[in-house]
């Protein structure tokens, strides 16, 4: 299955669709596959920093607790205070229902991969 | 096998395997001036009927608790305990703590955690508990910990000066490498004022913490204290002694966040300074940072009851360096000793209990304060099974004197922790302390 071609991934599977200085992050479909069934989920408040490669949250499964790491740094300006009732969402829907947050992101938007190169990294990750 | 491993023949392999002739040449590389060549004066072996004799003689010069009238306490007290509590722990299935990597094969085990943590949560007013940590200090500081998580971008904690000082020195030492500021609340007329913790204010207060009994013996206004620590957004940490909640009212009652406290009173006794056990509990909304192992109940594949090790997901083993603590283990034997203890005394067997401790303290308080010179330090406050007095010599003094005369332990000197507290004197009176020896205590301050 291919990635979607309007987002941009990280290594760790979380994926952010920029629209000029706003960035939507969630996790992949990949992540949400091998995660299972999920059980719980920390946000950010808007109005938090964020920074690049570094923790926003976490995502707790029945097998594993998983950070979530943000691709860009900024302030959040919404969170998806809906999905931690309905976690499903994250499984049926990572891209569209799924988002996690929504970002005014700073600085230089940079390390991510394009969605063959993720695609690339999934196969390699086996 | 031979019972003594290390035998001449050992000796001699290991010296030819590293190419030395003797252990003398071994120790040749230590310099000379170093080497101890006298006789070490421990005298000549001795058979096992001497060494007995012996080590009698050793233990029938310390003067002890279970051996002489006591009333020291100051955070670690003895309590009536039945004698099958030894009985039941000696059964070889309780001798190891630990369960298998799939713990859920030990469902003895984990069946003996949830009897506990229901009994914590019962006795605390909480929702949830764990399967016990370290000690009473342990358990404070994880509910510090727990609270600095749970509230967001909290980076100060308030502590009572009532709490214990060996919680006060273990908090100090958890939050020193940390960017976390400890502002202490002192005492005034031996209680935590509210409003003095309502007037630290500001931001990124993460917890309140006090003790009720206090280190003084005072009863905290508890539901006073958890309001100020929600008015600054912060969690309300209660330490108590869990044996007063026989008598008073839960904490989870009185708007606590937190209960934890030393559990050592309940079927276990101050030994050597332990081993006891520290408990901890608290609200539903913060079971994800609840540190150390917490079992839950669920039902197996065929619909039977069962129960499993929850949250470990969380824990140290899985979660490395991300864990909610770097305990992933309980004072298992401790805290079952509490669970059978508590479950032979009943619901009615520990109010009784609780009664008993709380009538001898105040008999012998209104007894010592008949004595010239002597009188309640805090005489507006309330207490549970130990209180202060202000006396007419030095505590130490009398301590002294009770224990040469009289072979009594007397109080806990204050003067030990504050030398301008030299003359308050820590009483603790509990079950174990008759009225015999009450009136012995008395008579014997009297004659001082």
């Amino acid at each position: 299955m291919s990635s979607p071609s309007d987002l941009l991934f990280t290594d760790s599977h979380e994926w952010v669709r920029i629209e000029g200085d706003s960035a939507t992050i969630g996790i992949t479909a990949h992540a949400a596959e091998s995660l299972s069934d999920l059980v719980f989920l920390d946000l950010p408040e808007a109005g938090d920093d964020v920074t690049a490669g570094e923790g926003f949250g976490e995502i707790e499964s029945v097998k594993a607790v998983s950070d979530l790491k943000s691709p860009v740094g900024g302030e959040v300006i919404e969170a998806n205070t809906d999905l931690p009732d309905n976690l499903g969402d994250i499984n049926s829907d990572p891209y569209g229902k799924g988002w996690m947050i929504k970002v005014k992101h700073t600085g230089t938007v940079d390390g991510l991969m394009d969605a063959a190169a993720y695609d690339a990294h999934v196969a390699a990750e086996g | 096998m031979t019972y003594v491993q290390n035998t001449d023949e050992d000796r001699a392999e290991m010296l030819a395997a590293i190419g030395v002739a003797s252990v003398d040449e071994l120790m040749e590389v230590i310099p000379p001036d170093c080497r101890f060549t006298g006789d070490l004066g421990v005298g000549r072996g001795l058979t096992e009927p001497e060494i007995t004799r012996h080590m009698r003689e050793l233990a029938d010069k310390n003067i002890a608790p279970d051996s002489h009238p006591s009333f020291l306490g100051a955070g670690a007290y003895r309590h009536f305990c039945p004698s099958l509590v030894d009985n039941l722990v000696a059964r070889t299935e309780f001798w190891t703590a630990y369960t298998p990597y799939q713990p859920e094969a030990s469902q003895g085990t984990l069946t003996t955690i949830y009897e506990f943590q229901t009994l914590i949560c019962r006795l605390t007013g909480m929702e949830v508990a764990n399967a016990s940590v370290y000690d009473g200090a342990t358990a404070v500081i994880e509910g510090v910990m727990l609270s600095l998580r749970s509230v967001r971008k909290s980076n100060r904690v308030i502590a009572s000066r009532g709490l214990h000082p060996d919680t006060i020195a273990v908090l100090k030492t958890y939050l020193r490498h940390i960017d976390v500021e400890l502002v202490l609340i002192d005492l005034v007329d031996g209680a935590t004022p509210a409003e003095a913790v309502a007037a630290v204010g500001g931001e990124g207060v993460a917890a309140v913490a006090v003790q009720s009994p206090n280190f003084h013996g005072v009863i905290e206004d508890v539901g006073a204290l958890s309001e100020a620590a929600h008015g600054l957004g912060a969690k309300s940490i209660v330490s108590v002694d869990p044996i007063s909640l026989s008598v008073m009212e839960a904490p989870g009652k009185l708007g606590a966040d937190v209960v934890c406290g030393e559990g050592t009173g309940m079927g276990n006794e101050p030994w050597y300074g332990g081993p006891g056990f520290g408990f901890l509990a608290t609200l539903m909304e913060n079971v994800r940072q609840m540190p150390a192992r917490i079992a839950g109940e669920t039902t197996d594949h065929d619909g039977n009851r069962a129960v499993v090790l929850t949250f470990q997901t969380r824990e140290q083993h899985i979660r490395r360096s991300k864990a909610t603590s770097n305990i992933c283990t309980s004072q298992q034997l401790m805290a079952l000793r509490a669970t059978i203890w508590a479950s032979l005394l009943g619901k009615h067997g520990f109010e009784e209990l609780g009664r008993v401790n709380l009538s001898r303290a105040h008999y012998a308080a209104d007894a010592l304060c008949k004595l010239p010179g002597f009188e309640l330090a805090f005489p507006g406050q309330g207490f549970f099974k130990e209180f202060c007095l202000k006396t007419p010599k030095p505590a130490a003094e009398i301590n002294a004197a009770l224990l040469e005369q009289h072979g009594i332990i007397g109080g806990f000197d204050l003067g030990r922790i504050d030398p301008a507290l030299d003359h308050h004197w820590l009483v603790a009176v509990t079950d174990v302390n008759d009225k015999q020896e009450i009136d012995a205590l008395v008579a014997a301050v009297g004659a001082l």
